[in-house]
């Protein structure tokens, strides 16, 4: 009998195969910001220093995290929700609480992917013109105030031109979810990650044999050792590696309850997180290599024309040096554009499925109405940021839900299971069981000590940063209400839903 | 480029890569004596 076959035998999804999970994992953590963000935490944490901090955090943080999440997910066969419930009966809110801060990132991160969309097609004919920031806060947004942040709240209407790529964007996400884990999820992931991969060398190919690579490439990887005496370096390595893996997110708890049995767990963790460590430094060289050549093109260093990364980066200053190329600009355009949108739409897919394993699980329901009432749900709050203050509250819901909300899950979790529920034995014999990689005291004392040192002291960081300084001089209305109130929302309706309909709850025997 | 910028590339490199490529061997290896089974 296949796998498939068991699954519906048993009622519950299964993925068709175990490399069909690898790759739906790697297409999870492999994201916007592998492009986007991690060369400049590079770039801005000591160089090519900086390598040091970030692979004793991935040693020490997120490979120990992601086999902790993959053990708990196998061994209890069930989302977060139940998941930690199973551990202990009063802590289903905690799983909740993570499926909510996903939930609520993926309706501003399926906008961004319509915004790759729309960007593709502008990418013929070079439609952004000369003035990149003024094409995207004003022609493409129609960012209120011209993205002063005075105008936090004049939202103003729906804006079609991104409204239009957004809906494209849901449908294709929608589909691909409603298909299931083995037809969609990881068919999904079967083509697209090649897809990515080819994309992202033929940039990296092209970026470094343009004129001023080297140039680029040399304040990327340049080292500078004594910033390894900074405890803010290794605050950004340790930040970087848990933003990027997709961990305290629910999804891969989710992922690997859909696995069969017999997995190699340990192994499963080392492929999926050395794969996407592997692709942000591919990234970051390419990265590196066209800003280079954009700084000998317009004949200024390359500190001037790096920026800050993130939306600036891929919105403004790419199109800025697809302008500039030599030759093939559009279909350089289209090829970075369509490689961000894979790269989005794999995670995208990854942070709706623990909603909906969670919601099916608690409330009984087959996975079409789930997915229509997860989608549906995601798909109407994503309005609110296709409008024209739609920036300043996407800018805002991601600073908060990332420092405040992922931080202090991934927090809240290892130290209750770590220290209050003292189950890392239970799961390290578990996952050994399954495992031909042995874990031994090195993951028991990083998640024990490491883990919630680091992330104590990001949150207490993150913490003293947003009181002393309004992040982005947004008002400070604004910040309480779109910025502490989401993170707020999330664990009062965490706590909500660990409350209702108990006696209804579906308990599953994978 | 710089030497020492070169030198960090080939250090990313060779652990990243190659850790990559060691864990995706094993894996394999590990599956097939599995199936073997």
């Amino acid at each position: 009998m296949s796998d498939v076959e068991k699954a519906t035998t048993t009622g519950r999804d299964q993925w068709g195969s175990k490399l069909g999970f690898l790759l739906a994992a790697m297409g999870s953590a492999i994201g916007l910001g592998n492009i986007w963000r991690y060369p400049y935490v590079v770039y801005e944490n000591g160089g090519g220093a900086f390598l040091i901090p970030y692979f004793v955090a991935i040693a020490t943080a997120a490979l120990p995290i992601l086999i902790m999440e993959y053990t708990l997910g196998h061994r209890f066969r069930s989302g977060a929700p139940h998941a930690f419930r199973e551990i202990r009966r009063g802590w289903e809110w905690l799983g909740w609480w993570q499926v909510l801060v996903a939930f609520l990132i993926s309706t501003y991160y399926v906008v961004i992917l319509g915004w790759c969309l729309a960007y593709c097609v502008y990418s013929f004919g070079l439609q952004w013109g000369d003035d990149t920031a003024a094409f995207f806060i004003g022609d493409f947004l129609g960012t209120s105030a011209g993205g002063d942040p005075a105008g936090f709240w004049d939202v103003g209407g729906l804006r079609w031109n991104v409204l239009v790529p957004v809906v494209i964007a849901w449908v294709m996400v929608y589909a691909i979810l409603r298909r299931g884990v083995a037809r969609g999820i990881e068919v999904t992931a079967k083509v697209l990650m090649p897809l990515l991969v080819v994309l992202l060398l033929a940039l990296v190919v092209r970026g470094v044999s343009l004129d001023g690579a080297t140039e680029g490439l040399n304040v990327l990887f340049t080292p500078d050792f004594g910033a390894l005496g900074d405890a803010g370096v290794w605050i950004a390595a340790y930040g970087q590696v848990f933003f990027s893996m997709s961990i305290a997110f629910s999804i891969m708890i989710a992922y690997a309850s859909y696995l069969p049995r017999r997995t190699d767990l340990t192994n499963s963790a080392f492929v999926v997180g050395l794969s996407n460590a592997s692709f942000e430094f591919l990234a970051a060289i390419g990265v590196f290599a066209v800003l280079g050549f954009l700084a000998v093109a317009t004949q200024s260093a390359v500190t001037e024309v790096a920026g800050t990364g993130g939306v600036g980066l891929a919105f403004i200053a790419f199109p800025q040096i697809i302008n500039t190329l030599p030759g093939l600009n559009s279909v350089f355009g289209v090829v970075f554009f369509g490689a961000l949108f894979l790269a989005g739409v794999t995670s995208a897919v990854s942070i709706m499925e623990p909603g909906i394993a969670a919601v099916r699980e608690k409330f009984h329901l087959r996975r079409t109405p789930a997915v229509n009432w997860i989608c549906g749900a995601a798909a109407l709050v994503s309005l609110l940021y296709v409008t024209q203050g739609g920036l300043f509250y996407l800018d805002t819901a991601d600073r908060f839900l990332n420092n405040f909300g992922l931080v202090t899950c991934g927090l809240a979790m290892v130290v209750l299971v770590a220290w209050v529920a003292k189950e890392l034995d239970t799961l390290r014999d578990h996952a050994n069981a399954v495992s031909y990689i042995q874990l031994g005291a090195w993951w028991k004392y990083s998640l024990m000590y490491v883990t919630p040192l680091l992330l104590g002291t990001m949150t207490i960081y993150n913490l003293w940063t947003e009181v002393t300084t309004p992040y982005s001089d947004y008002p400070w209305s604004g910040l309480v209400v779109v910025g502490w109130g989401v993170v707020a929302l999330t664990l009062v309706g965490a706590i909500t839903l660990h409350q209702v309909r108990k006696s209804h709850e579906m308990h599953l025997d994978g | 480029m710089d030497t020492a910028a070169i030198v960090m590339l080939v250090f990313g490199a060779l652990f990243l890569w190659g850790g990559l490529a060691v864990a995706a061997v094993h894996y394999v290896l590990a599956a097939r004596r599995d199936a073997r089974r």
